[in-house]
């Protein structure tokens, strides 16, 4: 086959002459087609390197965000409050004083219910608090305000009403409670946590 | 000859193909085509193979931008840890109170529950007043009735059916409220606050 193969080449190329010979043979005509696959080759390896960069920028802008966890926090910070405030389904022991908020609790509400609103010295945090906890403290069937506790960094609380990631979380929580009296009350926790820079990018 | 020119066993294949089909075609003895229209065809197809690499790389780019603006806005947000899932406790605080709350006659709601085994017009309206209104936007479902062991609906005038999530295979499928804060009643009968997630 490979015989008859060239037979026939050979056969074809004498019958031409000299000239188409040549032209057939000649350096231009494999270095032509060398340079159309150098510049396939280039084509290619552009658009390999093109959709490798792709595929590392949708992993690292998956991968490098970090885990918005501003939520829990406040959650945990709710959650931390409401068990201060009660003790066995019973408000805890002097929150109410006659009815009202009691002043002493109101003024040591952080040692009281064990919290510290302190976090890393960075971004410039130790400067501005990046927690806000407001309480308010109602009279369950009437609806009327007996007091209120607001600790931390009142600006935050503006953010809440914002959509988007760089504002802060907020959580607002309602919760019943009844004293010793059978008094019953509405206790509203707001919890704020800012921490921006750390859960969002 | 060829094979010292680097000319490929392919290449001498289609290249005698091609002269046989113009002898073929034309009638003529061992005639080759000539220069001009060889030109005219390998111009052509390359024409056809770079509108085809171009129309691909303009969808390969196009395919990638909208890959990379999938992955930033919708899967960005998949690094959110919502507190949904995480434990309520305001509710279970509010659910121990209620509880203890009494009647004008003194008498505790689960006290009266355990008696009754239902939900009557004073506990059932203060429930609806504490857990319907403060947590309804929170959850899909909320439910406070009493429950019990086995097979059977759970039913109140006042909250309905109870609200159930599926959990689990076919074999293990399991339904259970995302947070379940339960009270003993009897041995099987127990007072159940139960939130089922949105």
């Amino acid at each position: 086959m490979r015989f008859l193969l060239n037979k026939m080449i050979k056969d074809n190329l004498l019958i031409k002459g000299k000239k188409e010979k040549s032209e057939i043979f000649h350096r231009r005509f494999f270095i032509k087609n060398r340079k159309g696959d150098k510049i396939i080759s280039i084509y290619w390896f552009s658009i390999l390197f093109i959709v490798a960069a792709a595929i590392v920028y949708m992993v690292a802008s998956f991968y490098g965000e970090p885990y918005d966890v501003r939520e829990v926090e406040a959650n945990i910070l709710t959650n931390q409050i409401t068990r201060c405030l009660t003790n066995a389904g019973y408000v805890s022991e002097g929150v109410f004083v006659g009815g009202f908020l009691s002043e002493g609790f109101k003024t040591n509400f952080r040692d009281n219910c064990h919290i510290n609103f302190e976090t890393e010295d960075v971004y410039g945090w130790k400067d501005t608090e990046q927690f806000y906890v407001e309480l308010g403290f109602f009279d369950f069937n009437s609806d009327t305000e007996l007091g209120k506790i607001v600790e931390g960094n009142i600006n935050l609380k503006d953010g809440c009403l914002m959509n988007g990631k760089n504002s802060p979380s907020c959580i607002d929580r309602d919760f019943y409670v009844i004293d010793e009296e059978n008094n019953q009350y509405k206790i509203n926790v707001v919890s704020v946590v800012r921490k921006t820079e750390k859960n969002v990018q | 000859m060829f094979n010292r020119m680097g000319f490929s066993f392919y290449k001498r294949v289609s290249f005698v193909k091609e002269t046989m089909m113009v002898e073929n075609s034309k009638g003529l003895h061992c005639k080759r085509k000539s220069k001009f229209v060889l030109s005219q065809i390998t111009k052509k197809a390359q024409v056809g193979n770079t509108a085809t690499w171009m129309v691909a790389t303009v969808a390969i780019v196009i395919i990638l931008l909208f890959s990379i603006f999938l992955s930033t806005s919708y899967f960005s947000d998949q690094k959110r840890v919502a507190s949904d899932n995480q434990f309520n406790q305001p509710a279970v605080s509010s659910f121990f109170s209620y509880a203890l709350t009494e009647n004008s006659q003194g008498e505790r709601v689960y006290d009266k529950i355990k008696q009754e085994e239902d939900l009557n017009e004073f506990n059932g309206n203060l429930a609806l007043d504490i857990f319907y209104e403060f947590y309804s936007d929170l959850y899909n479902g909320v439910w406070l009735g009493v429950n019990f062991e086995g097979f059977g609906v759970r039913k109140n005038d006042y909250f309905g059916t109870r609200p159930t999530t599926i959990r689990g295979g076919d074999v293990n499928k399991k339904n259970v409220p995302h947070l379940s804060e339960e009270l003993n009643l009897t041995s099987t009968k127990f007072l159940e606050l139960a939130l089922a997630p949105k």
